[in-house]
C-alpha cells in the first residue's frame, strides 16, 4: 500500500533492536500492527480489512 | 490470501535477526549462538551477512528490473550494535543487481536527508524507487524478513505494488497520510 499510495507510508520495526519502542507502545504479540498508532491488530489481515482500516484511519 | 501476500500487497516487511558486530566487545553468552551468521568468508576476509543460498534467492529475486530501487542505509558509528551488520547485509542485496544501488549516510551528519526521509533511528533502511516508496526498515531484514524485503526492493524498482485493483481505486482517495507501524522479530 505503501508504494501504491504516495500518502501510505510503511514502517517495520524489529522488537530485538528497539525495545524501548517496542515497551513504548504495548507490543506484547508480534507481528503486531498499527495504523497511525491508534487502531491496532495483531496477526494478519486479509488485503480489504487492512485497507478498510487505512481508509477509516484518524 | 497468505501471510507472504497481505506483506506483500502492503509493502509491509516483517522482521529480523539481532547479530553482534565482528569487532564487538566479547559477546555476552546469547550472543556466541548469532556471531556464527557474521562470519569472515573468502580469501579478501571479506565480512558476509547473507550465505551462498539466500545470495541466490536474492539475485534470481531481482533478475531483469524494469527500473531501479535504491536503499538509503542510516548509521551511526557510536552506539548501534547492528549498524556494522546491516551495512553488510545492504551491501551484500545491492550486489545482486546492477539495478539496485546503496547510499549509506550517518544519521546525525546527514540529519537534513534523514529528517526528509522521516528516519530517526539506526539502523534504517529508506527504499526509494523511480520516487520514495514510503517503505522503511528499522533493524536487520534477516530470516524469515529477508525474503520479503527482497521482494519489496523489486516491487521499489518496478513501481507496481501487489495489489487488487480495487484497493488502487480506493487508495486514490486517501485524503490523509497514514503511517502502517509493524513491530516484528525474526524469531
Amino acid at each position: 500500500m505503501a508504494i501504491g499510495s504516495d500518502r501510505v507510508r510503511a514502517e517495520i520495526i524489529d522488537i530485538q533492536t528497539f525495545p524501548r519502542i517496542t515497551r513504548k507502545h504495548r507490543v506484547s504479540a508480534i507481528p503486531k500492527t498499527f495504523i497511525n498508532y491508534d487502531d491496532a491488530f495483531i496477526g494478519t489481515e486479509e488485503e480489504a480489512e487492512i485497507l478498510d482500516r487505512v481508509m477509516r484511519a484518524r | 490470501m497468505s501471510l507472504e501476500r497481505i506483506v506483500a500487497g502492503t509493502g509491509i516487511v516483517p522482521s529480523l535477526l539481532a547479530l553482534s558486530l565482528a569487532f564487538a566487545p566479547p559477546a555476552a553468552a546469547g550472543e556466541e549462538r548469532l556471531f556464527a551468521f557474521f562470519h569472515r568468508g573468502g580469501d579478501k576476509g571479506e565480512r558476509h551477512v547473507l550465505g551462498e543460498k539466500e545470495l541466490s534467492a536474492a539475485r534470481s529475486a531481482l533478475q531483469d528490473l524494469q527500473g531501479e530501487a535504491r536503499l538509503v542505509l542510516f548509521t551511526e558509528e557510536k552506539d548501534c550494535k547492528e549498524c556494522g551488520e546491516a551495512e553488510v547485509l545492504m551491501r551484500e542485496i545491492a550486489s545482486c543487481s546492477p539495478k539496485v544501488s546503496l547510499e549509506v549516510l550517518s544519521l546525525s551528519a546527514e540529519n537534513s536527508r534523514a529528517e526528509e526521509l522521516g528516519v530517526d533511528k539506526v539502523p534504517a533502511v529508506a527504499l526509494l524507487g523511480s520516487a520514495d516508496t514510503g517503505i522503511r526498515y528499522y533493524g536487520l531484514p534477516l530470516g524469515y524478513e529477508f525474503e520479503t524485503f527482497v521482494n519489496a526492493v523489486r516491487r521499489a524498482a518496478e513501481g507496481e505494488p501487489e495489489l487488487a485493483p480495487e484497493t488502487m481505486d480506493a487508495l486514490g482517495g486517501l485524503e490523509k497520510p497514514v503511517t502502517i507501524t509493524v513491530f516484528v522479530a525474526d524469531t
